[in-house]
């Protein structure tokens, strides 16, 4: 059977992982109340998406 | 290559993922808002399925006798449940009118707690126009313009109204104070008034004296 000929280097097993990055989600602010909520998502705040209501929140 | 590969598996078997679909349609159906609340994955999935279903119910409406008869069958071996099947042709086909597909909604609703899946609701589109009442399902740009500068006219409304309301106050403190003014006024004048008449007394009485003095 194949093997790897050297053990990678925790240099090379390192520098492979600095591409590896959390991503922050996209975020937007809500038309109806302003806070901050997930983009192409109803506001958790006060439950609007589109203008419309959506759900209902304990907030709201 | 990805021949033969769309949709979703949902991590189960082909069996137990048709059952899956089954039973959240019937679920939908069935619901009193017409709404379920899933994971969006499986809402997504849904969506197609259950539009099926009703496209075939609305097409069932214009059939005649075995043809329509035909339609319920089908539907049938897909969801077991008699009473959604009844509500999808009796209720739920005639309500959507002629809308040429696009009958459900799925609205994402971000991450739940516990396994941190992203939640969805889907919903059929008439039945959540009629819940919202004053919303119409499809708002135009001019009637949420038309929403917003009558927000600015009550807002405009509210303040001028406040302002009114506190010139009011003002006017009434005014009176307030020139009401104690008078009356403080008039107490000094009576007062003035004792004085002066005390003073009067007084110089009576020392004139009295000087004339017993003559005497
Ligand atoms: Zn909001």
């Amino acid at each position: 059977m194949a093997h790897p000929k050297r053990k990678i280097s925790k240099s090379r097993r390192d520098k492979r992982r600095t591409h590896y990055k959390a991503v922050a989600p996209t975020t937007a602010s809500c038309p109806n109340c302003n806070s901050v909520k997930l983009a192409h998502a109803a506001c958790p705040e006060c439950g609007y998406y589109n203008g419309r209501k959506v759900v209902e929140t304990f907030a709201a | 290559m990805r021949h033969l590969n769309s949709g979703r598996k949902l991590n189960r078997t082909a069996s137990h993922r048709r059952a899956l679909m089954s039973n959240m349609a019937t679920s939908l159906i069935i619901s009193d808002e017409k709404r379920i609340k899933t994971t969006e994955a499986k809402a997504k999935e849904l969506r197609p399925y259950v539009e099926k279903l009703i496209s075939r119910a609305c097409k069932a409406q214009q059939m005649e006798g075995p043809a329509g008869l035909h339609a319920r069958r089908v539907v049938a071996r897909l969801i077991k449940s008699k009473q959604a099947v009844q509500e999808l042709f009796d209720a739920i086909a005639p309500a959507m009118g002629d809308r040429p597909g696009g009958y459900t909604r799925v609205v994402k609703l971000g991450t739940r707690r516990g396994d941190g899946a992203r939640t969805a609701i889907i919903e059929l589109v008439d039945f959540a126009a009629e819940r919202d009442g004053a919303y119409s399902s499809g708002r135009s740009k001019k009637s949420r313009q038309a929403a917003e500068e009558s927000m600015i006219e009550q807002t405009i409304g509210s303040a001028v109204e406040a302002m009114e309301n506190a010139g009011d106050a003002v006017e009434e403190a005014v009176e307030d104070i020139t009401d104690t003014v008078e009356e403080v006024v008039e107490e000094v004048a009576e007062k003035v008034d004792e004085v002066v008449s005390d003073n009067d007394e007084s110089n009576e009485e020392s004139t009295d004296d000087s004339e017993e003095d003559k005497k």
